[in-house]
């Protein structure tokens, strides 16, 4: 046997080992736990299973993990799937769609029908874009992909410019705060505005550094017109570090979730 | 050249070579650890935090407010705590309110329904009355903001039981809300913000808008805090636990400190391991010249 073989063996054992550990220790505490049912025991049982199934790729790819990765996905696209159908398919499409079409054959229609009825056009529509699996219509899926294509680009324009246009506006600070510009600072009087005027002329030295350093049209051969590129690049790698920052506090904070579960819900410990 | 892992010589080189599994397992030691250490770190409430309080303070009684149940199980840990503490605000405040839910995230509008159902037994809320979880709709690239601003009840149309959103017994209090003007704040819980939220509904017609998202997300939403169009935000679990703070919650029911307690531990074994490995590898720079 080798050292990876017995690693993986002593690792199982020991997780096999730990369910073991956990079952009876369950089985011993379940009685001081009223609101515990047998229903939500076994719930936190397939939940720890899982967990560990997927923890398990720390270790390395295997077939625990793989497993429940595919469990994982099964889940998750049924789920979608069926909501799809239901809730939206069904609930927003199809029930309005027959509805309409009951009331024209009955005569009972109103206005509204005229609007419901329409949902068979979209339902052409949507199922053109299947024709993408057929070599001989596959032009048929192309004027349903040009026409979301226009739509989103029209979209697009109108909610960029929109959400653009402030940050512009916003970017142009007064580097001198006088009494009348700022009434309710936190801090009152010369401080407050002294510290408010030093935070304005850094974020606007920090926009300009950064904005040169993504300006390419001049020359930069001499020291002073290298210097605020070389600043901008110093500011973006402290955006970056704070963004990394950010990006472990989430994935820490998911292992705490799942730690939590293990030891309260899967364990019981107080 | 490949540094000899079976037969490490001195600590630096055998620190170097370490295997990262043995890491991970400590790392998963020294969490399960931190849960027992009963230390409640300070903390201040961010700005932007204290700016989403406000918002919800200021946010009009006669009007509802929209929650955007946009998340799913991965971010859980974050937004689960996010949204209870925000409930219990909007509960606090007796302000009526709306769930709304995205057929791209499914996961979303049960999550929502379930934490607004529980916190609502608290404050004796009744669905339909008080609050309603709106039924799934698809998303079209802003397209269905665009409809959703002009007729809420025409573009959603059924509840998540498919009751009709025009049932005047069922759901009552959908009877006063028609367009975006009955709105009076949204809150948009998701993993990363949906921008079409400002280009459609905040930049046109003026409705404040707050966000609540996952800490590695937050960082490309700061820009639109500082410039206003969004009116406050929950930066991961810490915004959670600010939040709970600023609530003056009991103990009780502050779900969202014991993993930012847990957290802040975490980070020494974090910080720890990158001086160790950062004084191991200079050591080591030293021997070799």
């Amino acid at each position: 046997m080798n050292k990876k073989t017995a690693l993986q063996l002593a690792l199982i054992l020991g997780v096999a080992a730990l369910f073991v550990a956990g079952f009876f220790y369950q089985w011993l505490r379940v009685h001081d736990h009223p609101d515990v049912t047998w229903k939500t025991h076994i719930g936190a049982w397939v939940g720890a299973i899982c967990v560990f199934g997927i923890l398990s790729y720390l270790h390395s790819e295997n077939v625990f993990y793989r497993v429940f990765e595919h469990i994982l996905l099964g889940l998750g696209l049924g789920f979608t799937i069926a909501n799809m159908i239901r809730q939206v398919l069904i609930a927003k499409w199809w029930e309005p769609m027959y509805a309409a079409f009951k009331a024209f054959y009955r005569g009972t229609y109103t206005s509204q029908s005229y609007w419901d009825a329409c949902l068979i056009v979209a339902g052409i529509f949507g199922l053109m874009w299947y024709f993408q699996y057929s070599k001989k219509y596959l032009w048929l899926s192309r004027i349903t992909i040009g026409v979301f294509a226009g739509a989103g680009a029209g979209l697009a324009i109108k909610a960029e410019s929109i959400k653009v246009f402030p940050q512009i506006t916003s970017t142009f600070k007064n580097v001198i705060i006088g009494t009348s510009q700022a009434p309710n600072l936190p801090v009152g009087g010369l401080e407050g505005r002294l510290g408010l005027s030093i935070q304005n002329v850094l974020f606007v030295v920090i926009v300009c550094c950064v904005l040169y350093y993504f300006f390419f049209s001049l020359r930069r051969d001499s020291a002073i017109a290298k210097a605020p590129a070389n600043l901008g690049r110093f500011f973006l790698m402290i955006s970056f570090g704070a963004f990394f920052g950010n990006t472990f506090m989430t994935r820490v904070v998911i292992l705490i979730d799942r730690v939590h579960f293990l030891l309260h819900d899967w364990l019981m410990v107080q | 050249m490949e540094p000899d892992r079976a037969k490490p010589r001195t600590f630096v080189e055998w620190f170097q070579t370490l295997d990262r599994r043995i890491l991970y397992v400590a790392f998963f030691v020294f969490v399960v650890g931190a849960h027992f250490v009963p230390i409640h770190w300070p903390s201040t409430p961010a700005k932007h935090t204290r700016a989403l309080y406000a918002a919800i303070e200021n946010a009009p009684l006669d009007k509802v407010v929209a929650i955007d149940s946009d998340w799913f199980a991965g971010i859980r840990a974050e937004s689960e705590n996010q949204m209870r503490a925000i409930f219990h605000h909007l509960m606090r405040r007796r302000l009526k309110f709306v769930i709304l839910a995205w057929a791209r995230n499914p996961e979303g509008q049960k999550f929502g329904y379930d934490i607004a159902a529980k916190v609502a037994e608290e404050y004796g809320y009744e669905y339909g009355k008080d609050w309603v979880a709106f039924g799934m709709v698809p998303k079209a690239r802003g397209a269905e903001l665009a409809s959703l601003a002009k007729d809420i009840r025409g573009f959603i149309q059924t509840d998540m039981y498919g009751t009709s959103l025009d049932d005047k017994e069922k759901l009552p209090m959908m009877q006063d809300v028609e367009n975006i003007y009955d709105i009076g704040l949204i809150v948009s819980f998701s993993y990363g913000f949906d921008p079409n939220w400002l280009g459609f509904i905040q930049g046109v017609y003026g409705t404040p808008f707050g966000v609540a998202l996952s800490a590695i997300e937050s960082s490309t939403a700061y820009s639109f805090v500082e410039s206003g169009q969004i009116c406050g935000m929950l930066a991961g679990a810490a915004g959670a636990a600010e939040y709970e703070q600023l609530l003056d919650l009991p103990e009780s029911k502050r779900p969202a400190r014991t993993p930012v307690n847990v957290l802040s531990i975490s980070i020494v074994y974090v910080l720890l391991a990158i001086l160790l490995g950062n004084v191991a590898y200079l050591t080591s720079l030293g021997k070799k010249q």
